[in-house]
């Protein structure tokens, strides 16, 4: 018997380029408010120890881990985070960060979009995802670096990079694999690699 | 491996061709259709029956190539297609792209590259050809389920299709507009393959050539409708000249309220507000609406499509506010908990108020959130899910998940028995455990309140709702 895969895996279906939109739309959305809130969490957190901020940067990185792990196809990690750093800037008052949120994003769908390449687009599991997460992180950090913390030595930047790894590994990759998990429990990824994983047939 | 559920060759366009074709859905252990081997010729007509799923909407997705993407699931053997496909959905709403009446008809031509003047052209006369006068800049979120129905059907026909694909296209249509939409289509038709899937068959078939029927999954009869008249192939199936069948009671212990309410309209006026980015639209939905609903009567409320009969279920169930006059109890003022165990609600598209990922959860979620006990394995079997106790809700077929929501909706025993176009997509078989149901919650002292399309349904007392207006 024929298993209905997904095609191969350069061909985008129309519901994996829906999906990235819807995904992206609703994460920007996310991301807009975080940014809100973010304000003062970070402004406490610089107060106790200025690196430490990256613990909570994780949030942002979400957006790439889901894409990448519902779609499962080269470039819907990257394309997901883009699209989701769009619409911070876009929604009414955009972000704190203006047009850089996109350079961000870029890096950010990157971290994700490297790990599942590396793997070769076959594995979709909770080490991968908080792989990916970190990734993320790491390369979102490095473009920090020389944007927005210029004035700090090494050992801040390290510790930053750190610190934002480990949130890209649980927030994103952990927290990202589960919703994804949890969608494909609720019968809405069907069509997807993820809606068979989690299926039981009757 | 074969990647691609449905493949869509190059054939004569309007041909359709299924060989050996199997699909077993995404959470199945068993296929759904089985080995269907069958070809429709250019401009044939076909009518699809079958009893609540056996296959039909499947079949019809898989000849319009949906399989494999919009539904999940492995296939075998292969489909060929021939031309345009336009298709209607049984769920009129899935369908609906765009903001706008006039832009949703569009959305078709538009994909096909036609010229402006022409798209609009195709527009004016697919909603000439349905029925729907109303303006181009109409909300879609503002439509009735038939006129959504309707709206749906127009999209399809804007687009000319070689072969064109509809399920259940009046299913919510009330006799007098279900006939014009069958005019419609027939005449759109011609010199172009249709096929339609239909319970109610009777006014389909003397203008069909080919009635194909479905049991589960299985091909029992293919062949003309006068031989299919002489042999019907299952009893479920709503042959022309059969009366209907008798409900089937359920007992008492499963519909009698703890408590009787009766719900009173003085004077009810109600405004639908359509909210959206460029100008919310207000429609006048109901006028000065003086009506009593009673324990122990069925009162059914019949009219034309987009008339108000689920804005009156809607204000009678405390789900819709009036902008004047009173309804006593104030339901509408109740919180979520409170009204659900007085008031029951069926809605007109089921799968909006589904919460679980199993049939069997769904079915108790509400009685036990209420601390009230049902029999959820008996009622399962009286409306035949019983073997779909572990299946996922949205995995169901569209017959199924109307019961489905309606045993949700229904079984903690509410005072308050509401349901909306309870019998859409149901057999002989299921349409009788639906009307045994609600025939006994009147008995056992429930008020009964149910829009309706059909005429046939036997009710204590019968409302007829015209453009607003409860007569």
């Amino acid at each position: 018997m024929n298993s209905v895969g997904n095609g191969p895996i350069l061909r985008y279906r129309t519901i994996d380029l829906v999906t990235i939109a819807v995904l992206g739309v609703a994460f920007g959305a996310i991301f807009w408010g975080w940014d809100k809130v973010y304000e003062p969490i970070s402004t406490g957190l610089t107060a106790i120890h200025p690196p430490a901020v990256g613990l909570v940067g994780g949030v942002w990185l979400i957006a790439g881990v889901v894409g990448g792990l519902v779609v499962r196809r080269p470039g819907a990690a990257l394309v997901t985070e883009l699209v989701a750093a769009s619409m911070e800037l876009v929604l009414p008052g955009g972000n704190q960060w203006g047009v850089s949120a996109l350079s961000s994003g870029l890096w950010q769908g990157l971290g994700v979009e490297v790990v599942l390449a590396v793997l070769l687009y076959r594995r979709f599991g909770v080490v991968i995802a908080a792989l990916g997460g970190m990734a993320a992180a790491t390369f979102e950090s490095v473009y920090e670096w020389g944007t927005y913390w210029t004035d700090w030595g090494w050992p801040y930047k390290l510790q930053y990079l750190g610190f934002f790894a480990v949130s890209g590994a649980v927030i994103a990759g952990v927290g990202g694999w589960l919703l994804v998990r949890a969608l494909g429990r609720a019968g809405v990824l069907d069509s997807f690699g993820v809606g068979r994983d989690v299926t039981a047939s009757v | 491996m074969e990647s691609v559920g449905t493949s869509l060759h190059p054939s004569e366009p309007g041909s359709l061709q299924f060989e050996d074709f199997s699909w077993t859905p995404l959470g199945r252990a068993k296929p759904t259709l089985t080995e269907l081997g069958f070809r429709v010729r250019p401009s044939e007509r076909v009518l699809l029956v079958g009893a609540s799923g056996s296959g039909k909407s499947t079949l019809l997705y898989a000849a319009a190539g949906a399989l494999g993407t919009t539904l999940a699931g492995t296939a075998t053997g292969s489909v060929r297609v021939g031309g345009r496909i336009g298709l209607l959905l049984q769920n009129p709403s899935d369908a609906i792209v765009a903001e706008h009446v006039g832009r949703d008809v569009a959305f078709g031509p538009e994909n096909a590259g036609l010229g402006r003047d022409e798209i609009w052209r195709r527009v004016d006369d697919a909603l000439a050809a349905v029925g729907l006068d109303m303006d181009h800049g109409r909300l879609t979120s503002a439509l009735s389920g038939g006129e959504q129905q309707r709206l749906a059907l127009a999209g399809a026909l804007a687009t000319e299709p070689d072969l064109l694909l509809l399920d259940e296209p009046t299913s919510m249509l009330d006799e007098v507009t279900a006939e014009r939409v069958r005019s419609a289509v027939l005449g759109a038709s011609q010199g172009r393959t249709l096929i339609v899937a239909e319970h109610r068959m009777a006014p389909w078939l003397a203008h069909m050539d080919r009635v194909v029927a479905l049991d589960a999954g299985k091909i029992v009869f293919d062949g003309t409708p006068d031989a299919f008249r002489a042999n019907a192939p299952t009893d479920e199936l709503w042959m022309p000249g059969l009366s209907d069948p008798a409900p089937r009671p359920v007992p008492e212990e499963w519909v009698r309220p703890t408590d009787q309410l009766a719900v009173r309209a003085d004077a009810v006026s109600v405004t639908l507000v359509s909210p959206a980015l460029r100008g919310t639209q207000r429609t006048a939905a109901l006028h000065d609406m003086q009506l009593q609903l009673q324990p122990s009567e069925l009162a059914t409320f019949v009219g034309p499509s987009g008339s108000g009969k689920s804005t009156v279920l809607g204000v009678m169930g405390g789900l819709i506010r009036p902008a004047s006059g009173s309804v006593v109890p104030r339901l509408d003022r109740m919180r979520s908990g409170q009204l659900a165990r007085v008031v029951g609600w069926l809605p007109q598209n089921p799968e909006i108020g589904f919460m679980t990922t199993r049939v069997g959860d769904e079915v108790a979620l509400t009685a036990a959130r209420l601390g009230v006990s049902v029999d959820t394995d008996g009622l399962l079997d009286h409306f035949g899910l019983a073997h779909l106790a572990d299946a996922h809700p949205l995995r169901l077929s569209g017959g199924e998940q109307r019961r489905l929501a309606f045993i949700a909706g229904l079984a903690h025993r509410p005072a308050v028995v509401l349901a909306d176009e309870p019998t859409v997509g149901q057999d002989r078989r299921t349409w009788a455990s639906v009307v045994g149901f609600l025939q006994c919650a009147a008995e056992a002292g429930a008020t009964v309140g149910v829009a309706t399309h059909e005429s046939s349904l036997r009710a204590d007392v019968v409302h007829r709702v015209e453009a607003g207006v409860v007569l």
